[in-house]
């Protein structure tokens, strides 16, 4: 691996983890249950795809390669599934969106 | 400091928090998933223990680990199966020695139900333990809070 | 470089330490069961993390897929609503009422008597001070079990030393956790409750990412199983993979053909003891011992028992998590078939 491409790794890395801050930041501070979804879905699977392609540009092969795009593909669908889930029991339950006062 | 020491170290302390959980929680699917974590437990400590870096792992603690793994789910499924027609026998999640220390109509949802008369042995055990809103009160109540 | 990189994987072994101590200890201390139960898996996520770290990577599979996946949607479903046989309800006429589980109506337990707190405390310093002992005499220059492993590698049919050892040195623990796999479906089965009313179908997303992901997780689960020959991988991480889209199938309203599938679920549950207790009468067959399977047959017979196991894994995750038996004639029993 050369350096050029160790530091855009590093940097990439860098990035994801501000991503998953936000997402966890989101998490603890936001006030009712789909803010925190919306913070920790949308921040964690774009944090997680910066590191995915962190890993991609370090990846030894191209088949190494397309199985992280493909868990990425796979996380994707099921955190979309997950979260349009635990919103619509939330609805369901009569949990009213958060208003600001 | 090693990594091996660090995980047999946290190995044993989530040992004993479990074993905490295990006796002091009431609830018995909250004594199940502390269970759980004592097997987990166990397993960490177990590969911890045979690790010796830098040689190569060990494959054998790790084949009986992967065992231990499957040997747990098998035994949850059935003990939640076991709870879950303990609730439907009961309408309580919580075992007759374990009562609640100060009236439990709150733990029973939707009042609750009991198959036991309101003179065996569950009711003595509570009359006990002290003047408790469930002993005093016939059985079941209405419903309260 | 090297100490620097052994310095930050150090700090990575201490984190992974310290929130996996904060995660039991959070699940220990918390009233809530549904917290405690979300927290253990959150747990077993961290723990496979950590088998990772400790170069056990068939673990963390094991351990991810089972561990945290499985036995997290074990508990989650212990949690959900059921029915309820009340004396109320039997007074009124009825056999049983629903019971739902709704955040406001949940029970709050309260904490144990502080006697019983202040008991299992000590009980709980006591065992983890033992353990903590016990562990740093553990002596630090042996050789392990690989030395004895060794001569039985090259002639045992796969290269990786895991499989090796669940498949054939130690054959016989793998087939007894299979009859015990077995068996906690058929007790599973045989205590369990009414079927709580069908709830209603779960939309349209989660029926078409079911369409995506059971199809993938098959695929990833029969990639696990070939892969599990030679590398981390084999039949009880595919089987947990398998049961996950099963699970999730049943999720989605899923429903078993109208004729013959109940059968086919039963013969798919036994078929792993089956075909492993016929796999070791080859041994006998040739005077040798039970179980006892080298050479040139050796690969052939791991990978029928693997796959067949892989199968019956599966179904018996599925039917532990279903917590009853498929209806035997789905006509009569109409809407109680939720075995997916």
């Amino acid at each position: 691996m050369s350096t050029a491409v160790a530091i855009v790794a590093t940097a990439l890395v860098v990035v994801a983890l501000v991503f998953f801050a936000a997402g966890t930041a989101g998490v603890l501070r936001f006030p009712d249950v789909y803010n925190r979804l919306h913070a920790v879905t949308k921040a964690d699977n774009v944090g997680l795809g910066f590191l995915i392609l962190a890993l991609v540009i370090t990846s030894p092969s191209a088949l190494i390669a397309a199985k992280h795009i493909a868990i990425w593909i796979f996380a994707l669908i099921t955190s979309t599934t997950a979260c349009h889930l635990i919103a619509r029991a939330a609805l369901q339950r009569g949990i009213e969106p958060w208003r600001p006062r | 400091m090693s990594s091996v020491e660090i995980y047999g170290a946290a190995a044993a302390l989530s040992f004993g928090l479990a074993v905490y959980g295990a006796i002091a929680a009431r609830p018995v699917i909250h004594k199940l998933v502390s269970l759980n974590v004592m097997g987990a437990s166990v397993f960490l400590l177990l590969v911890a223990a045979s690790a010796r870096p830098p040689a190569a792992p060990d494959p054998v603690p790790h084949a009986m680990v992967i065992t231990g793994i499957v040997v747990t789910v098998a035994a949850t499924g059935y003990a939640v199966a076991l709870i879950r027609r303990m609730e439907w026998e009961r309408g309580s999640g919580v075992l007759p020695e374990d009562a609640a220390p100060g009236g439990a109509a709150s733990e029973q949802p939707g009042g609750g139900g009991r198959e036991r008369g309101e003179g065996g042995a569950p009711e003595a055990e509570n009359a006990a333990e002290g003047p408790t809103e469930e002993g005093r009160s016939p059985w079941p109540g209405p419903p309260r809070g | 470089m090297a100490t620097e990189v052994t310095g930050a994987l150090l700090a990575l072994d201490v984190v992974l330490a310290v929130s996996l101590v904060g995660c039991a200890a959070a699940l220990v201390a918390t009233a809530d069961v549904f917290k405690a139960t979300v927290l253990f898996i959150v747990f077993g996520v961290m723990m496979a993390l950590v088998w990772g770290r400790l170069g056990a990577v068939d673990v963390a599979l094991a351990e991810a897929a089972i561990g945290a996946g499985i036995t997290g949607a074990l508990l989650l479903g212990a949690q959900t609503a059921q029915p309820a046989r009340r004396r109320g309800a039997a007074a009124r006429g009825r056999e049983h009422t629903f019971q739902p589980a709704t955040p406001d109506d949940a029970p709050v337990y309260q904490p144990a008597r502080p006697s019983r707190r202040v008991a299992a405390a000590l009980a709980a310093a006591a065992v983890a001070g033992v353990v903590l002992l016990a562990l740093s005499r553990v002596p630090t220059r042996h050789p392990g079990l690989a030395p004895i492993l060794a001569p039985h590698m090259p002639d045992a049919g796969a290269e990786n030393p895991v499989t090796v050892v669940l498949l054939s040195v130690r054959a016989y623990d793998t087939l007894l956790e299979i009859v015990v796999l077995l068996a906690a479906v058929i007790a599973a089965w045989a205590s369990a409750v009414p079927a709580a009313p069908k709830p209603e179908p779960p939309g349209a997303l989660l029926a078409a990412a079911t369409r995506v992901m059971v199809p993938v997780a098959v695929l990833i689960g029969g990639y696990l199983l070939w892969r599990g020959a030679a590398a981390p991988g084999g039949a009880f991480q595919a089987g947990a993979v398998i049961a996950g889209a099963g699970i999730l199938a049943a999720f989605a309203g899923v429903e078993l053909p109208r004729r013959g599938g109940a059968g086919l679920i039963r013969a798919g549950l036994v078929a792993a003891t089956l075909v492993f207790l016929g796999a070791g009468a080859y041994g006998p067959a040739r005077g040798e011992p039970f179980l006892h399977y080298r050479g040139g047959a050796a690969e052939g017979l791991i990978l029928v028992i693997e796959v067949v196991a892989t199968l019956s894994i599966a179904l018996s995750l599925v039917g532990v998590f279903m917590g009853r038996p498929p209806p035997r004639t789905p006509e009569r029993t109409g809407g109680d078939d939720e075995f997916g």
